[in-house]
């Protein structure tokens, strides 16, 4: 019983403690690139650190080092980075070869890897036994365990035997008959949200008969690093990037339409439409204006750089403005709505300048962004509440 | 001590694991309280602002969504409509970010709609909760010594007892010689407007709307197993009075800071 109990008290200690191989492992640079346990997600960084430990860039068909991927989520880019193995983390008198893919969203510059394939193949021969390459093998899968362990809370880990490592730079290589599949959630290092990753991992053995009739036993073993946050592969970037522009889109369509009116559909060159649009829109903002019975509204020259005037300024049931007809014709669209709140920023809501906040400033900008209509509209029907 | 340790490790398992935590589902309507008066009083730099600062992203127009994931919590899809009278309202789902699991029973959605308005509501044997406007009239009855004593034969402060601004304490009959005392609060919230299809639970909340509703579909015509959407609506009252407009517009962080719905009874002018 007593032992019982301290094994259920021992229990969490041993589970959340690092392995002392894991924590002697992970100090290695050379196992960081390996394993993708670097802390960076930069791939230029990622890439230069993979070149100081002796790992070559491979150049395709084209004798580029990207090749240019038209994904679902928009276009991406990969490179491919590759390795003799040469003792070290590896079994004495290794012989084999490192291949390691990035996935990256361009530019190079300021690209964020999203996911990396690595494939690490051993020869068996007489100085390197199936059983040390088997230990080898054990030992990394461990420690990649332990990483996703140590990083994240795994949800799911499933064996898929649907033809695993499909991607395009493994197609002529060696057949995976299954992928051990882990889902898990961790912290992401760019949001700083909880996001989910998969991480995949498969080996293989395959005996490969020489030109003179010898073979060799190959031994593969493939891992994926899939940063991605829903399957089919968005990466946690682009998620958040597209997710911007969508918001911004629907928020503007909020804004544009003004009681059931687009403000883009009214015509700058009817006066009257415009301000009645303006009306209604203090309603809607629930700002108090008295009853207007009559607008006068005109286009008329005035001075050069005076686009339009207010002339019933405290003259509470008249609306009276002036539009400078030569000024209006090579303003944009947003200027002219800008300008025309300001004036009946004046005219009806009796504001001076100095009241309302920037749409009721007295110098008028070159020019202005929707943006900048919007919040300053905003600002200033609310300084009235 | 053998079976006692065992007893306690089954204990602390079903209190951990067996019932599903559904305290967050508060949060969310909360925020959506936040989002449709946010929209009605079209202060859209402090919606954007807002949808930012909680976690909503959007990945379809006119569309937000929140999980958390990884979690077994659910998420929160909304979308923005708008009616044919041009008011915008929201039509909301709860649903897991496995869509796998989205299949919801008739049983299901009651679970989760209980849990939505649970906090709204706190009522029990020992407390009652009542609208601010009728509350404030049954009150001033029992102050003004207007209403009826609930119990027979008794003097009329046995049976109720003003204990302060918000609250009173009324004497109720259990059976024929039993009697209990429950304490009645006054709320933001009331589920009167109902009828016959839907089920409408009313927030006389802050801002200038005069009140926001949140509106399911009545499921007690199905039969518990069956399939239905997790789907209700948010809707407000236009503001159309002066004294509407005349209210200060919602305060976001001071609501937000509220741990309780009825911290602040915000009907109550005086």
């Amino acid at each position: 019983m007593k032992l019982f109990l301290l094994y259920v008290l021992c229990t969490p200690f041993f589970i959340f403690s690092q392995s002392r191989d894991f924590k002697k492992l992970s100090k290695s640079t050379q196992i960081q690139i390996l394993t993708d346990t670097y802390k960076s997600v930069g791939v230029s960084e990622i890439v230069s650190l993979a070149i100081e430990n002796g790992y070559e860039l491979y150049k395709n068909d084209e004798n580029q080092v990207f090749s240019d991927f038209n994904g679902s989520v928009g276009a991406f880019k990969s490179l491919t980075l590759f390795k003799n193995i040469k003792g070290g983390f590896f079994p004495p008198n290794s012989v084999g070869l490192i291949i390691k893919n990035l996935f990256f969203n361009p530019p190079f510059e300021k690209g964020i890897v999203f996911s990396s394939i690595t494939q690490i193949s051993l020869i068996e021969y007489e100085n390197v036994s199936s059983k040390q390459i088997d230990n080898f093998q054990k030992r990394l899968i461990s420690f990649l365990d332990e990483d996703i362990r140590l990083k994240g809370l795994e949800i799911s880990k499933t064996n898929v035997y649907d033809s695993p490592f499909k991607h395009a730079n493994f197609s002529g290589g060696p057949k995976y008959s299954y992928t051990n599949k882990i889902k898990y959630t961790a912290i992401s290092g760019v949001n700083k949200i909880p996001s989910e990753f998969t991480f995949k991992v498969s080996k293989r053995k395959e005996f490969l008969t020489n030109k003179d009739g010898s073979g060799d036993n190959y031994h593969y073993l493939i891992y994926e690093t899939n940063l991605a946050m829903f399957e089919g592969g968005l990466s946690v970037n682009n998620l958040f990037e597209k997710s911007r522009g969508i918001k911004k889109k629907t928020l503007d369509n909020l804004r544009f339409n003004i009681g059931g009116e687009n403000i883009k559909d009214i015509n700058i060159y009817d006066l009257k439409e415009m301000i009645n649009l303006f009306l209604k829109d203090c309603k809607l903002n629930n700002v108090k204006f008295p009853d207007v019975k009559e607008i006068t509204s005109t286009f008329e020259p005035l001075d050069d750089g005076v686009l339009a005037i207010a002339l019933g300024m405290f003259e509470d049931n008249k609306i009276i403005i002036k539009v400078n007809p030569k000024e209006w014709s090579k303003a944009s669209d947003v200027k002219r709505w800008y300008i025309l709140y300001h004036e009946l920023g004046h005219d009806v809501l009796n504001l001076k300048h100095g009241e309302g906040g920037k749409m009721m400033f007295n110098y008028s900008d070159k020019e202005y962004t929707w943006d900048d209509f919007f919040i300053d509209k905003e600002y200033m029907f609310n300084s009235l509440n | 001590m053998k079976k006692l340790f065992l007893f306690l490790l089954t204990l602390i398992y079903f209190q951990s694991f067996g019932q599903k935590n559904y305290d967050y589902l508060n949060d969310y309507l909360k925020e959506l309280v936040v989002i449709q008066s946010l929209i009605t009083e079209n202060r859209i730099t402090d919606l954007s602002n807002f949808l930012d600062e909680h976690s909503y992203i959007s990945l379809k127009e006119n569309t937000f969504s929140k999980f958390e994931i990884g979690s077994e919590k659910l998420g929160v899809n909304f979308s923005i409509n708008t009616n044919s009278k041009n008011k915008r309202f929201l039509v909301v789902n709860l649903m897991y970010q496995d869509f796998e699991k989205n299949n919801f029973t008739v049983n299901d959605v009651q679970i989760l709609r209980y849990n939505l308005m649970r906090q709204t509501k706190a009522t029990s044997k020992e407390t009652f909760k009542l609208i601010w406007s009728f509350f404030k009239d049954t009150k001033k009855g029992i102050e003004d010594k207007t209403v009826q004593g609930v119990a027979k034969d008794s003097s009329y402060y046995d049976n109720f007892k003003i204990i302060d601004r918000y609250s009173y304490k009324e004497r109720l009959r259990e059976n024929n010689d039993n009697y209990f005392w429950q304490t009645v609060k006054a709320s933001n919230w009331t589920d009167m407007l109902g009828g016959e299809k839907f089920s409408v639970h009313s927030f006389v909340g802050p801002g200038k709307m005069p009140f926001i509703n949140i509106v399911f579909f009545k499921l007690n015509k199905f039969e518990s197993s069956k399939e239905v959407p997790t789907t209700f609506t948010i809707r407000t009252s236009q503001f159309n009075s002066d004294d509407d407009k005349n209210k200060a517009p919602f305060n976001v962080d001071f609501f937000m800071s509220l741990k309780n719905w009825d911290d602040v009874i915000w009907s109550d002018n005086n």
